[in-house]
């Protein structure tokens, strides 16, 4: 018996040896694209409140729950997140409104538009109703890898009588849009 | 009801042709058992008799009903055309005494009857519907093995697995289950039927219902796991060797070698069967001044004629025997030296943090180790009281051994193949006094009766929880009550409707039941080329790759055949990488010639992720950095070099080099460690490339969980990714990558 298992073993060795390891050095590779031509199809960088992505995008002060299908009430300072494709060629867009029952109390607002901890411009809106925010962003604010923090912060909050919650402004959307 | 009966069928079937190919085996080995002796080892021996023809069958691709027909029916005629030998008679076994028959009769039932229900009903288990059944699934499509690289579960020894093949082919995943729950009903009678032969009856009876009853034991028994068919064959083994002890029936040791051989090939820990077998009989022999060589070989022998069969698959198909572990003893391409050894770690303390903790954590808690004995088992000490006895110090020492496996991995199931040994070392420590033993079976039976478990354990902790009757006859249907009871086999269903049948999914952890989608899914740590593909996906997200370090060698121009990027330093886990590798002459990059050679060590498998020309892939020594190491390019014929050029992440800052040439005549030389350094800033963003690089690895759809990291990021930025978001599941989304569209 011991021969028969010493010759299963022998047999089982040869086995082995014959089978093919992978081989330990190879050709060079298909070279990849050469940097920057990659193919893409520039993304959406305007977060439309009514997105059901938006709120990925939320950091704070703005309502998680969304009205007439297509805004939201904000805090004090809402921010957002967002990336850029490029550095280049960005302007920070905002669609608003300042309602005019929070305005009877509060009287004109100024809103200061940050991009990180960057001031980019400050509005003062003497008038309710609805507004268009829109200015380049200097390229060195903002960072390919990394969400940018844009923030909206009103200089007074209206105070809702019914619940006392502190409002700010209703935002519809917010982002860049290429100039 | 159609499904019940195949669940039932596929079960019996396996059932009853093991225990018929195991009794031919033991009536050609002419072996004088008791009866009920016999039919126990019949079904263990030919549960691995049957495993080792279905091994063949899976080689040669012909695993298909048809032939597990075939194989049944030529089982079942053979033992009943073998001749049966005389059992021995009933003085060999000793009767329980009636209060002790009515006690396990009673608490073997009830119990018995819950497992059976959770095993009949759909799997749900965690392994069972991740990888047990998945594997199994994947052979069944394919008649036979299938070479899968890309998880190391796939290289574990699967002879159990094999078995709910058999079973699988007629009554699917409930069939696997009932399966190991044949393995989990035998087990208490096994303990039984060895105390009555040693006369132990009491201590035996107790012992075994502290083992049945054990919640841990229960809910892996009642699944398609390993680890109670593992202790089954660890027992059985322990329990022949006893008899050959005692009577020296030479061909005892032939199912001892089979069984311990079965053991590996049920999991790799149960090498330590073989180990214990062999020592056994060559100290009992060497005792007894008797010729240890034939013996000590037929045990030997036999064994390894089922544990080579898995070791030489693993050495054919991912290059190492043991895979995934002893990969510093082989290295190949499919398991990190890192992942590896992190794992290990990791396995040797959990998150239990104190040792000191663990005992709670394993009879009560069951949180960290994932499930419990019970708390009959903080009574553990009891068992060294044993050692007073012969009998004791006999099951103690095995206990020891069969225990030495779970310090690589303190999950509770682990401890179970010791657990007999425990078990009846602690009735024995008590049998003297009879009310004790009474009280502790009593209070073993209350406190793991399911219900009760649930108020003491973790919260969270698997374990049988519901007693789902109406589940398992399929009065609820059974793709509902699946996905209601687990959002993985939910995201396994949808990944069935939504993948189209030839596209692969990547996940970054194992967020989908594999057991319930036919689809390719290759989870991101089951293997190095998971690894890698993680390390591309995460790239865009690392602090480290918002630059680029060049690391610019410059020397006088040299005819050189080969160059290497040797590393020089010794570090502890830095983990030296590289993004691309360039060789320059009189300024000018030379271009990556088809006829050059390029190679790496460690890690040569991936050697070309230096030379592709992508910022986003790199090459990794992944182990720890150590002198020594290099990256080699072999021009095939001599070529001017002045330069050199290595780019990498900005995150290595013990990593040190030199460049070394090879003139025509085949002389090394180091020509170069001084160099320049300079960080450039990468411009772009990273994530649309690297999920190119994932399409290009072979992937369409992607699987991130909330807990992986990027996995807001993914969402939030998906389209900057090239990714849409499909469905989402729990906490689990699926994305199609539509990075070239």
């Amino acid at each position: 018996m011991s021969s028969s298992l010493l010759r299963a073993g022998i047999i089982l060795i040869m086995l082995q040896c014959a089978c093919n390891r992978a081989p330990q050095r190879y050709r060079p590779p298909e070279q990849q694209a050469p940097r920057g031509e990659v193919k893409t199809v520039p993304p959406v960088t305007m977060i439309e409140m009514s997105a059901p992505t938006a709120p990925a995008h939320f950091v704070s002060d703005i309502d998680g729950a969304l009205s007439a299908d297509n805004w939201r009430w904000t805090g004090k300072r809402p921010t957002v997140r967002q990336l850029v494709a490029e550095r280049n060629g960005n302007k920070l867009v905002a669609d608003l409104a300042v309602p005019e029952g929070a305005f009877q109390q509060t009287g004109p607002v100024t809103i200061s538009f940050f991009i990180g901890d960057h001031l980019l411009d400050q509005v003062r809106y003497e008038k309710p109703g609805q507004k268009h925010f829109e200015k380049p962003v200097p390229p060195e604010w903002l960072s390919v890898h990394n969400d940018t923090l844009i923030a909206a912060e009103i200089d007074k909050v209206y105070v809702a009588e019914k619940d006392q919650t502190r409002l700010g402004f209703i935002l519809v959307r917010i982002g860049f849009e290429r100039e | 009801m159609k499904v019940v009966f195949w669940a039932l069928f596929g079960a019996a079937f396996t059932v009853t042709t093991a225990t018929a190919l195991g009794a031919v085996l033991l009536r050609i080995l002419a072996l004088r058992l008791c009866r009920i002796e016999t039919w126990l080892f019949s079904f263990l021996a030919g549960s691995a008799v049957l495993s080792a023809i279905l091994f063949v069958l899976c080689a040669l691709k012909l695993a298909s009903r048809g032939v597990f027909w075939a194989i049944g029916a030529a089982a079942i005629l053979a033992m009943l055309r073998t001749v049966r030998q005389p059992d021995l008679d009933g003085k060999h076994l000793a009767r329980l005494p009636r209060l002790w028959r009515i006690a396990f009769g009673a608490a073997f039932a009830v119990f018995a009857a819950w497992y059976f229900v959770v095993a009949l009903a759909p799997e749900i288990s965690p392994d069972g519907s991740n990888y047990h059944l998945w594997l199994v699934g994947v052979y069944e499509r394919a008649h036979g093995f299938e070479r899968i690289p890309a998880s190391l579960f796939a290289n574990f020894p699967q002879a159990l697995e094999l078995l709910f093949l058999f079973a699988f082919q007629f009554g699917k995943h409930s069939a696997a289950a009932l399966v190991h729950l044949a393995f989990l009903l035998a087990l208490p009678v096994l303990i039984v039927s060895y105390g009555r032969r040693f006369g132990l009856v009491r201590a035996a009876t107790a012992a075994a219902l502290f083992t049945f009853v054990c919640p841990a034991v229960g809910s892996d028994g009642s699944s398609a796991y390993v680890d109670v068919a593992l202790a089954s064959i660890t027992f059985a083994v322990f329990y022949l060797l006893q008899i050959w002890d005692r009577d020296r029936q030479t061909r005892l040791l032939v199912p001892v070698g089979i069984l311990a051989g079965f053991s590996f090939g049920v999991k790799y820990t149960g090498i330590i069967a073989v180990l214990y077998a062999l020592c056994f009989v060559t100290w009992k022999l060497w005792r007894a001044g008797q010729p240890i060589f034939r013996p000590a070989l037929l045990v030997t022998g036999l064994a390894m004629a089922f544990v080579a069969p898995w070791t030489l698959k693993n050495w054919l198909w991912v290059g190492n025997p043991v895979s995934p572990i002893a990969t510093r003893w082989f290295p190949n391409p499919n398991v990190h030296l890192s992942f590896e050894e992190d794992l290990s770690r990791y396995m040797r303390r959990l998150d239990t943090g104190r040792l000191a903790n663990l005992p709670l954590e394993l009879t009560l808690r069951g949180g960290l180790t994932g499930g419990i004995l019970g708390p009959l088992f903080l009574l553990s000490p009891l068992a060294l009281l044993a050692l007073r006895r012969r009998e004791g110090r006999r099951v103690l020492l095995a206990g020891a051994i069969f225990l030495i496996p779970y310090f690589g991995n303190i999950e509770t199931r682990f401890l179970i193949p010791a657990l007999p040994f425990l078990s009846l070392a602690i009735a024995l420590a008590v049998e003297s006094n009879a009310p004790i033993l009474l009280a502790l079976v009593l209070a073993s039976v209350v406190t793991c009766w399911p219900p009760v478990v649930s108020r003491y354990c973790a919260p969270g902790l698997w374990r049988l929880e519901q007693f789902p009757l109406r589940a398992a006859l399929r009065m609820i249907p059974e793709d509902a009550w699946l996905a209601k009871s687990s959002t993985l086999i939910a995201m396994a269903q949808v990944v069935e409707k939504t993948v189209p049948s030839n596209a692969r999914v990547f996940a970054l952890s194992a967020s989908v039941a594999r057991a319930y989608t036919s689809r390719g899914v290759v989870v991101r740590w089951e293997s190095a080329s998971g690894e890698t593909t993680g390390d591309i996906v995460w790239a865009p997200l690392q602090e480290a790759f918002r630059a680029l370090r060049f690391l610019e060698f410059h020397f006088p121009p040299r005819a050189l055949r080969k160059i290497r990027l040797v590393q020089t330093a010794a570090t502890n886990d830095s983990i030296w990488s590289v993004s691309e590798l360039r060789v320059y002459a009189g300024g000018r990059e030379l271009e990556r010639a088809p006829n050059w050679w390029i190679t790496a060590q460690p890690n040569p498998w991936e050697a070309q992720l230096a030379f592709d020309n992508s910022t986003i892939t790199r090459w990794r020594s992944w182990q720890a950095a150590r002198p020594g190491m290099f990256i080699e390019i072999d021009f095939a014929a001599p070529t001017n070099v002045d330069a050199v050029r290595v780019e990498r992440p900005d995150d290595e800052h013990d990593i040190r080099y030199r460049v070394d040439g090879m003139d025509k005549d085949g002389n090394w030389t180091t020509f170069s460690s001084e160099l320049a350094q300079r960080v450039v800033a990468i411009d772009r963003g990273l994530r649309r490339e690297a999920m190119a690089q994932v399409v290009q690895r072979g992937f369409r759809y992607f699987l991130v969980a909330a807990d992986n990291v990027g996995d807001d990021d993914f969402y939030r930025n998906a389209e900057f990714w090239g990714l849409k978001p499909l469905v989402e599941i729990g906490d689990t989304r699926l994305y199609r990558i539509d990075v070239l569209e």
